[in-house]
């Protein structure tokens, strides 16, 4: 990697920090600006803005009253900001800008001293604040509020992500005493004496009532605006070309501008595994593009490199099990010329979507569900009797995450109550001690008292949990894959493109007899009608084993001098037995991995970050190597 | 390994076969429900007097099969759906390879799958993904 001149960080890796405009501000921004962060200032003089950035990251303008500031990918120039900052008569206006504009980026905007920060809806750039030396101080990640607030990791919050999985809200929370995480549907604002603050609501679900037709159009035009949005900002990308119709959507979009292409392809191992032969095909259409095929059996499997990883993260996340898979073909990109790579990571999770949207469909539409649920019964092997449980299961959401409560160390529910339901229901496992289990236990009931779903309709709601899932991991990756030398960016998770796909009636986008018929509809005309044939999915199931049984010697030194254990939540002993037999059958599902995810986090942290430390001197971020 | 993402419902299977195929279910599932031996036994009474059956044949019939059945279509109806096409292929007097068996890479997954003229039908796997652990093939006869 270049050296680079201080605070100036390569696109992706970066962060920033806000300020309100007031005397007691300028104490937090001691603690908060580093030698080398770069800041923008208030009319005042105070910051207003600080932290690392790339040139190409960042759009901020000032008027007489106001200020608004763009970070992340966004194609508005500095003229429309202007504009649109001398406009500005309420700060709400800031709300209606990102709602309108393509791409992904944080909007900080102010206003007579009032300042309103907001992330994506996606939840893929988030917002946390705390209060330093007095002050609301905001920013796009946890661990620096953490750090400048002298406090740690809070205990119980760590034990809740030691559920498998974590329902919606009990993920949306910090795991850092004294840093609050905004909703990704929220923005911040705070007040001019910079003591208060509040949230308002920004975005709210689309109705699903489009047809599939004005759908298609809709998701094609915010598509291809995604990946425009990504292009005009470098000669060449890379773009994963897997060969499934979600990577290959994005591959055909980046060919038609004007930026060189180089696609991506990394086969499974699995003998069986088609996507090579789907790739090959896709290429074949491209005639001027750059196709490398990576050896299977040199990319690294899932469980790799769990002991060494260093990267800066704000909390745990289960991207951590596939860091090296998803890294490793990073660097040979970037040889190659590669400044920004496109995946095609949440094609799955605006195309291919909850069946639970047939719960509501059974009641209003009954013919047409009952012929579609025969469909996902076979498709899914749901055994009848579970299936009609979960069809006339009609919990409120709060109701059921206060079962969910009481069943934690239940047997795992059948797939089909989380399919059709709020969600899978959680659970614990016997490694989890008694203490961090009721620790756990409490929260899960503090939160089913006012817990409110994402949206009314449990399809809409399990949609959005599951691309907040996804973005929480994603977001993380990014900052990895920034950190291993190219940034890597995913047009399905802009806030337009998931509007435009949850626009469309949930008949038209959800059925067992076509596979993502949105999007295969969408890309009618720009990816080739024989890709957009194919009826399969490759699983990487075989990769995963085989993960499982190499590394497990790592996965037992994960639990020699257990962090988890010695905070009291995890039984080493127990997790250590485990690593010995990896083929035990439940380890086939992913139950590992939280407690994988939260000890692999915790070693990373710098012993400042422990429970007793005080604020800790010095950058929060090691720099890049 | 590649799954189906969404069922795949053969179309302009014709009356006759899709009638034929309604026919077989039956037995088939009552057959898929016996021990594996029992259903080899059964199989070996009643491949007895066919011709084998070529690709083309027994592709035909899995697809009948597949199109009056949305079980034997999904991921998990191999079995009968298997039974089933190599039952309609026996009432038209041919009888396939019948096997079941497991994929030769982890993780361990039991299968049973048709084979004409040596090669699975339709599996969209390689040759020799799948190691037999039981089959029937139609019985060598000096007269064809």
């Amino acid at each position: 990697m270049t050296p680079r001149s201080s605070g100036i960080a390569g696109p992706g890796e970066g962060h920033f920090t806000v300020f309100p405009d007031c005397a007691e501000a300028l104490a937090a921004a001691r603690s908060l600006i580093t030698p080398g962060s770069r800041v923008l200032s208030y009319p005042s003089g105070r910051p207003w803005l600080a932290g690392r950035w790339h040139d190409r990251e960042i759009t901020a303008v000032r008027a007489r009253r106001s200020g608004i500031a763009v970070l992340g990918c966004c194609p508005a120039g500095a003229a429309e900001l202007q504009r649109c900052a001398e406009r500005m008569r309420d700060l709400t206006e800031a709300g209606e800008l990102a709602r309108r504009l393509p791409g992904s980026f944080h909007l900080v905007a102010d206003l007579d001293g009032r300042l309103r920060i907001q992330g994506t809806a996606s939840g893929l750039r988030r917002v946390f604040h705390a209060t330093v030396g007095g002050t609301v101080v905001a920013a796009d990640r946890a661990d620096i509020l953490a750090e400048a607030a002298g406090t740690g990791v809070d205990e119980e919050e760590l034990a809740v992500r030691l559920l498998w999985p974590v329902p919606h809200p009990l993920a949306e929370t910090s795991v850092w005493r004294g840093v609050t995480s905004v909703p990704p549907e929220d923005a911040l604002v705070v007040t001019p004496s910079g003591r208060g603050s509040r949230t308002a609501r920004w975005w709210t679900p689309p109705e699903a009532d489009d047809s599939r037709e004005t759908g298609a159009e809709n998701l094609r035009a915010a598509l291809d605006d995604a990946v425009h949005a990504r292009t005009r900002s470098a000669a060449t990308v890379s773009c994963d070309l897997s060969g499934g119709l979600d990577s290959t959507s994005i591959t055909f979009l980046a060919a038609r501008t004007p930026a060189r292409v180089i696609a991506s392809t990394w086969p499974g191992r699995d003998p069986a595994d088609s996507d090579l032969h789907w790739a090959r095909k896709a290429a074949e259409h491209l005639p001027g593009l750059d196709h490398v095929v990576w050896d299977a059996d040199a990319s690294p499997l899932v469980y790799t490199g769990l002991l060494d990883i260093d990267d800066p993260m704000d909390e745990p996340t289960i991207g951590v099990m596939d860091r090296a898979r998803v890294l490793h073909h990073l660097p040979g990109l970037a040889d190659r010329g590669s400044e920004l790579h496109l995946t095609g990571i949440g094609g799955d999770h605006i195309a291919w979507c909850s069946e639970a949207y047939y719960h509501r469909l059974l009641r209003t539409d009954p013919l047409l569900a009952l012929g579609r649920l025969r469909g996902f019964r076979a498709l899914w092997n749901w055994p009848l009797r579970d299936t009609a449980r979960a069809l006339l299961d009609s919990r409120p959401y709060g109701e059921w995450l206060a079962g969910a409560g009481r069943e934690l160390h239940a047997p795992p529910a059948p797939t089909v109550s989380g399919a059709l339901g709020w969600g899978t229901p959680p659970r614990l496992f016997d490694w989890v001690t008694p203490d961090a289990g009721e620790a756990i236990r409490r929260a899960l009931g503090r939160a089913a008292e006012n817990a409110v779903p994402l949206a009314p309709d449990r399809g809409m709601h399990t949609d959005l949990h599951l691309i907040r899932d996804c973005t929480r991991i994603l977001r993380i990756w990014d900052r990895m894959a920034a950190r291993a030398g190219l940034p890597m960016a995913s047009p399905f998770f802009d806030d337009r493109v998931i509007e435009a796909a949850l626009a469309v009636r949930p008949a038209d986008r959800v059925t067992p007899f076509s596979y993502k018929p949105l999007l295969t509809s969408a890309m009618r005309g720009v990816v080739p009608d024989v890709c957009l044939s194919r009826r399969t999915k490759a699983t990487a199931s075989m990769d995963a084993t085989n993960g499982l049984r190499e590394h497990r010697a790592d996965l037992h030194a994960l639990w020699e001098n257990s962090e988890l254990a010695r905070r009291g939540l995890v039984d080493a002993g127990r997790l250590r037995a485990l690593a010995r037999r990896p083929a035990t059958p439940g380890l086939r599902e992913a139950m590992l991995y939280s407690t994988i995810a939260c000890e692999v986090w915790l070693r990373t942290l710098a012993p400042a970050a422990g429970p007793a430390s005080g604020p800790a001197p010095g950058p929060p971020l090691p720099a890049p190597s | 390994m590649s799954t189906p993402a969404a069922l795949d419902r053969p179309s302009g299977v014709p009356l006759i076969h899709r009638l034929a195929a309604r026919a077989v279910l039956p037995p088939a599932y009552l057959l898929a429900r016996l021990r594996p031996r029992r259903i080899r036994r059964l199989l070996e009474a009643v491949r007895r007097g066919a011709r084998p059956a070529s690709p083309e044949r027994t592709l035909a019939a899995r697809n009948a099969v597949c199109s009056v059945s949305l079980f034997c279509a999904g991921p998990q109806g191999c079995l009968p759906r298997s039974l089933a096409a190599a039952l309609l292929c026996r009432i038209r007097g041919e009888w396939p390879t019948w096997c079941t068996g497991v994929r030769v890479v982890p993780p361990f997954t039991a299968h049973a799958w048709l084979e004409a003229d040596g090669r699975p039908v339709d599996e969209g796997v390689p040759d020799g993904y799948f190691t037999r652990l039981l089959s029937v093939p139609p019985r060598r006869r000096a007269a064809g």
